[in-house]
């Protein structure tokens, strides 16, 4: 399954060795993410009704981890 | 299967000037149970009498996918008496947030102008919020049902979801452990600070907890029948008082050396755990605020009121200008500090200084606002080997709040230990530290749990601690003025059992 590193304006663009060691420390995080994801069974797939099972809180969308809603428990 | 219902007692509550009866509804305070420990059944918490909501006025207009029961007094139990609740806890979340939010901030493009509301959507112990509506369902345990939509608690959490994402939908999808640990955490913050939006709640809280807002109490306990619930089938799932509890001393950690799930007895990765960790900061600098605001004596409810906005505005605040990194939590906290007023800096500072979001240097920055805070990283105190004794060692007093005073620290061997050896999860030992190293963090762990006392007058130093209502735990060191520099030094050892035993 591919990883996702898609994140909506995370953080203030930079350049340089700064910027590399930002880069990589984003990916690791979001490698544990997504791999805490999977372990705890959050990924799943809609019904037929459309709907979600009970704990899932996230998709894959064109190969990648996706979050589409956050629960209570 | 059974549907507890119960005719309770409803308590007389002010519902604002010149509410007549009529325009009244009866909902719960904060939770249907409230109980600090469960009976088998638990007891129904008491009703309490509340002004009709209105939660289709705009900006942020909330509707009520079922039809509405005609705006009456209904027996609890009864899908009216469920409905009208969640649209009370729906409408007092709403106008606290809407109140503290920036002007002209709607909900997240896909949700639309209304965020609407479903308050029973099937068979589940949980409720979610998915940037199109808001689901509850309900579940059986323990011989009742059990509906999320009835909770406060969860629901307010819920809306908190909604609330974050219309604050800053960077942080939906950002696929950070932290980001998505602080959405839940808001999440609580947000049923923390809506049910405090009561008059009766307030007052009921500081009869509780003595004024002493950090305490587990009704309060700090986060939707108590959900947890119940989920402890039926699942007992090491969720606390044993409620779901989540705020009033912890939980520490951070690098959530990358977390297990990705584990029970609630201990930190996990899991976004709902980590959570707790900033939740219990929050509530600590909360409670630190009104110990600040009160002078040293109970506090009333309406400085609770004047706290609760406060520290909301300074959480949006922060909210906003807070990078989305991994580290995000310390971002938070530390845009949290320079938000706030000089008079309110020490305590929220303590709050994330005694829960490890902020180390002590970086505490000291924010609060100095000299540098950017970039990360949290205080590593928990682990092995209790001796070492031998050590010459004194200098500190720079600056990086703790002591101004340019140097501390000296002596003796090192009646603690020093705390650092020698420190085991990392899933990567094995800390390097060992440098004797300085060992020095300041042997002073971190004392000021994160509030163990020394300040002997020298004219000074802020430690007051990131002293702040704290946990500052009253029993003093284990002093910080004492020796010619020009300021002395650590121990008075006692604390067995742990509050037995009053001394090391004199």
């Amino acid at each position: 399954m591919k990883r996702s590193l898609k994140t909506e304006k995370s953080g203030p663009a930079s350049s340089g060795k700064e910027g590399l060691a930002r880069k990589r420390a984003f990916r690791k995080d979001r490698e544990l993410y997504d791999q805490g994801v999977v372990d705890r069974g959050e990924v799943g797939k809609r019904g037929k009704d459309g709907k979600l099972p009970p704990g899932v809180t996230h998709e894959v969308v064109e190969g990648e981890i996706v979050r589409t809603r956050y629960s209570a428990v | 299967m059974k549907t507890k219902r119960a005719v309770a007692t409803v308590r007389k509550v002010a519902a604002g000037a010149g509410a007549s009866a009529a325009a009244q509804i009866h909902a719960w305070e904060n939770d249907p149970f409230a109980q600090a420990t469960p009976t088998n059944p638990p007891v129904q918490a008491t009703p309490i009498a509340r002004p009709v909501p209105n939660l289709g006025s705009t900006p942020l207009a909330i509707g009520i996918s079922s039809p509405q029961p005609p705006p009456q007094v209904y027996n609890t139990g009864t899908p009216e008496f469920r409905y009208w609740a969640a649209t009370e806890a729906l409408g007092r979340g709403r106008d606290f947030w809407r109140g503290i939010l920036p002007a002209g901030t709607n909900w997240y493009t896909t949700v639309g102008p209304k965020l609407i509301v479903n308050l029973d959507n099937g068979v589940d112990l949980n409720a979610y919020y998915d940037r199109h509506n808001l689901d509850f369902f309900h579940g059986s345990a323990g011989g009742m049902t059990v509906y999320s939509g009835e909770s406060p608690d969860v629901v307010c959490h819920e809306l908190g979801h909604a609330t974050l994402d219309a604050l800053k939908p960077a942080l939906f999808n950002a696929g950070f452990i932290e980001t998505a640990a602080f959405h839940e955490s808001f999440g609580d913050m947000s049923a923390l600070l809506s049910a405090l939006q009561t008059t009766q709640m307030r007052h009921d809280v500081l009869a509780e907890t003595h004024g002493h807002l950090a305490r587990s109490s009704s309060l700090s306990r986060l939707a108590e029948q959900l947890g119940w619930a989920i402890r039926q089938s699942s007992p090491s799932a969720v606390d044993p008082d409620c779901l989540r509890n705020a009033a912890n001393s939980l520490f951070y950690r690098d959530p990358s050396t977390l297990p990705p799930s584990a029970p609630a007895s201990s930190l996990s990765s899991e976004p709902h755990s980590f959570s707790r960790v900033f939740t219990g900061a929050f509530l600590d600098a909360l409670a630190g605020m009104l110990h600040v605001v009160a002078h040293g004596r109970r506090p009333t409810e309406a400085e609770l009121h004047a706290v609760s906005k406060k520290a909301a505005d300074y959480l949006i605040g922060a909210i906003e200008n807070a990078t989305v990194v991994p580290t995000f939590y310390s971002q938070v906290a530390a845009a949290m500090v320079h938000r706030a007023h000089p008079a309110d800096k020490h305590a929220v500072v303590g709050g994330f200084v005694q829960h490890g979001i902020l180390s002590l240097p970086a505490a000291a920055s924010a609060i100095a606002g000299t540098a950017r805070v970039t990360a949290a990283a205080a590593a928990a105190p682990v092995s209790t080997k001796p070492s031998p004794d050590l010459e004194d060692v200098t500190i720079d007093g600056a990086q703790y709040g002591f101004g340019t005073q140097t501390l000296l620290v002596h003796g090192m061997a009646e603690g020093a230990g705390f650092r020698a050896s420190a085991a990392v999860l899933g990567v094995g030992a800390m390097p060992q530290p440098a004797p300085e190293q060992a020095a300041k963090d042997f002073l971190e762990d004392l000021i994160q749990l509030g163990r020394i006392e300040l002997k020298v007058s004219g000074t802020t130093a430690g007051a990131f601690a002293l702040t704290q209502p946990k500052s009253s735990r029993l003093k284990t060191h002093e910080i004492v003025k020796e010619g020009t520099f300021l002395r650590l030094r121990r008075v006692r050892f604390d067995c742990g059992f509050d037995c009053g035993c001394s090391g004199h």
